[in-house]
Parts: C-alpha cells; structure tokens; sequence
C-alpha cells in the first residue's frame, strides 16, 4: 500500500538485439529480491507477454479505445468520470501475478488525436506505478514512444545492441538522444550475443558484454517462459552481475 | 415511475434469505486515510464485485430511513464475493441540474475520500463498484463500520436530507435485482440531458415525453 520510491527500466534498441529476452530475465532476478515489480510490453509486436509467460486479456490501447468512445457516446461527462473510468479499467487491464504484474501497451494507436486520452492514462499508470519497486518497460526502439504512451519518468535507460555496425550506430543515436533529453537519467548500453567480434564501441557507457545464449534460443523455440530459466544458467547469472551493477 | 419501482424493487430484495437491517449511525466508522488506497491482489483480504459482477447506484428516494443499512448477505467479509449496492438519498430537488448534478457527486463521493486500507474503483457509466480489503482490515472491520463511514460523507453533502443502503453479497442472482432500476435511472438521465441540451418545444412529439412526466413527478415529490 505503501508509496515506492520507484525504479523505472526501459529496455530499447534495435529490433532483434534481444530487448525482450533481457528484460524478461531482468524481471525474474527483480523477482529474487522479492520487490514489488511491474512489466510492461510496451512493443507492439507484445513479445514479452510470451517471455514472462502471462496472457494478457486487455491493453492500454483497448483501454484507449474504451475511454475514447466512452466519451464520444457521452458516457462520460467530466474529468472525474474519465478519472474514475481509467482507473477502474487500468486496474481490471492489469495482471497480478505470482511475483510481478503485468500491462501490455497493444498496438499502436488508431488514427486520431488522442492526447488528451493519452494524459489521462499517463496520470493513472503514473499513479499505479508509484506503488512499485521497479517498473521494467521493453519498449520500442526508441525512448520516445515510451515516454508517449505510457510513462515519461524513466529513470533507467538499457540499450541493447548487438553487434552488428547498425546496431551499434542506433545504440550510439539512442544514448546522444537520451543525454541530450536529460542528464539525471541513469543510462547504459549492454552488448547482447557478443562473440569474438571486434566491433567499434567507441565511448558507448557499455554495462556488460554478454554471449549468445542457446537457452533462450530453445525456450523461444519451445515457447516457454523465461521465468522458468534455470538459475544457474550462465547467461542468466551474467544479466544477474551486470543489473546488479546498474540498479 | 422510479419511486415505484424502487419500491417494488425494496419489496422484492426484503423477501431475500439472509436478510439483516442495521443503524449505521450507531456503530463506529472504518478509520479515514489522507490518500488514495492501491491494494494488489496478493495484500487483499476481501474483494467486492468488479470481476465478479457488481451493481452499484444512487438514486433519489422520499421514504428513507435515515443510516439504516438493509444487508443482504453476511456483515463479514468474504475473501470475494459479488457486490450490489443501492443508496438512496432524500433530497430536495428544484430542478434538472440539482438532480443530474446531486447523483453525480453521490457517485463519485467515495474516490474524492479515502478509508485505510480499502480501495474502491468506480465505472460509473456501467454503474460498477470495484472494493479490495487489505488483509490487515479485515479483521477488525465489516461492511457495517465501512457503510457507517460512506454514511458520514454523504451527510457532509449539505442537500442530503437522509439517506439509506442496501448492500447485496449473496449471489449475482439477487445483485441483478438492482437491474432494472440501473436501467431506468439510464433512461432518466439521457432524458434529463436531452432536456437541457435542446430546447423541445412539441414535448408530444419527443421520445422522452413518458420520461418527462415522471421527472417532473421527481420534482414535486422532492
């Protein structure tokens, strides 16, 4: 019940560097420290559901929708109505697990102005997720989506990048563009299915290097949960080492 | 008319099994909190309605009882259960606005207060009621001393007269009773906002024109 001082972690980077399989193991170790944590699937392509292995029956995005024709039909009249129906409908959107909740962002908007809509859902994500330890976010490639559509108070930025060079350069536009955005935000890169490549990482703020992991390859291809990874997986225990670091 | 149907309503919710009256006014009120109450899953002792179907509406009513609480249900709590709740409320009423408006602020009134350790969440177009317990609350606690706490802020609203509960937890069954009057209150309010935001001038010729009488009927009795 009480209020949190509250760590929010954005996992971005280049579709395919592995933003979803990081983040879902960064929410199991989270776990071990018997936290209050939430996840939220902030990318359209809603891979972290499958990663944490939860179903989620209702987006933010249905919620959108829900509010926006809530108001077009003149069921809600005023700001305390809109107010009491984000609230009600983001606690019903929102999966309370066995050791971490759940939201998923959904697809991207339909078309029309929703800023308003967005506002009112940011003020009541904002008011749930003061009540959290730490918030995980696997977001799209870029911050600014995040911030967008579902909360601008991040407070730890991942990049992640493989290493490939285009990778490497969206990482390295991703932190300018996050230093530029603010200097308190804690920020860091970690290079994912690093192999004896001799990749430029210039002056990239990197937090860990880590090897490509046939584990996570046979759970996606099994389609199990990450969650049930085994704890003395090397993998696992090198995110353990480098998130300990960090947060 | 809505009096007569809350009436009917009362008459078939009071032949219900497991039926119990209490003055609220005479038992002490749950403790206040200054903020907002976020109650997850794994803290919650007793959930009321939300998912598990809930109806919840204030209405304007002449024959109440001012803090008696009709429960339908046991005053304890469950660890979830469903959850009707109808608040009926003696006002005076002059005109379109005061009504719209009173039901209004009886709708919203348990988000703008808080008790310790319960969270309520409302949606108010579908007239549901969502109530977590916290584990800690419930104990020491029961639906008595938490309706002996809404009591005390609908009584600060200075244009209520009086006013009563019913509350039911026994089955969707018996919460559905509260159905037709959900309904009906619907109907009233899109007529009254038709009434302010045109001006009908051939009342015979408007589809509300049933409605109408019965809210002026509301007016007189108020």
């Amino acid at each position: 019940m009480s209020q949190h001082d509250t760590k929010v972690i954005a996992f971005c980077g280049k579709g395919g560097a592995g933003k979803t399989s990081l983040c879902a193991l960064v929410v199991k170790y989270l776990m071990e420290t018997q936290k209050k944590i939430l996840a939220i699937d902030a990318d359209p392509a809603a891979g972290l559901s499958w990663a944490l292995g939860v179903n989620p029956a209702k987006t933010l995005d249905d919620l959108r929708q829900t509010l926006s024709e809530s108001i077009s039909n003149k069921k809600v009249q005023s700001n305390d109505e809109l107010f009491a129906l984000a609230h009600y409908e983001l606690l019903s959107s929102l999966i309370e697990n066995n050791g971490f909740d759940f939201l998923s962002v959904g697809r991207p908007e339909a078309e029309g102005c929703f800023c308003s809509i967005n506002a009112f859902l940011r003020h009541s994500i904002h008011t749930l997720v003061a009540h959290y330890d730490y918030v995980c976010i696997d977001g799209e490639a870029g911050l600014e989506q995040v911030n967008r559509r579902v909360l601008e108070k991040v407070t730890h930025l991942v990049i992640v990048s493989d290493t490939s060079k285009r990778s490497i350069a969206i990482a390295h536009n991703l932190f300018t563009l996050a230093k530029q955005r603010t200097q308190t935000m804690h920020c860091g890169v970690i290079i994912n299915k690093w192999g004896d490549s001799n990749c430029e990482l210039k002056e990239l703020p990197v937090l860990g290097l880590l090897p490509i992991s046939q584990t996570i390859a046979a759970f996606d291809a099994a389609g199990k949960s990450l969650i049930a990874m085994s704890n003395d997986d090397a993998y696992y225990i090198k995110v353990k080492e480098v998130m300990k670091n960090f947060v | 008319m809505l009096h007569l149907d809350i009436k009917e309503c009362l008459d078939s919710l009071y032949t219900r099994k497991k039926i119990k009256t209490f003055n609220v006014k005479d038992y002490s009120p749950w403790q206040l909190s200054n903020m907002q109450q976020m109650i997850f899953k794994d803290e919650t002792g007793a959930q009321l309605g939300g998912p598990y179907g809930s109806l919840s509406l204030a209405c304007i009513y002449n024959d109440v009882v001012d803090g008696r609480l009709t429960l339908i249900g046991d005053e304890k709590f469950s660890p979830q259960s469903v959850w009707g709740r109808l608040t009926l409320v003696s006002a005076p009423i002059e005109n379109e606005n005061d009504y719209y408006t009173h039901l209004q602020e009886l709708t919203l009134l348990p988000l703008k207060n808080s008790m310790e350790g319960v969270m309520i969440r409302i949606q108010p177009s579908e007239y549901k009621e969502w109530i977590r317990i916290h584990n800690d609350h419930i104990k020491k606690n029961n639906i008595v001393t938490m309706m002996a706490q809404l009591y005390q802020w609908y009584k600060q609203k200075e244009w209520v007269q009086a006013l009563e509960f019913v509350i039911i937890t026994t089955s969707s069954d018996d919460v559905a009773m509260l159905q037709p009057l959900v309904e009906k209150q619907k109907s009233i309010i899109k007529a009254f906002e038709k009434r302010v935001a045109e001006d009908i001038k051939q009342c015979d010729s408007c589809d509300n024109n049933d409605l109408c009488k019965e809210i002026n009927l509301l007016f007189q009795k108020g």
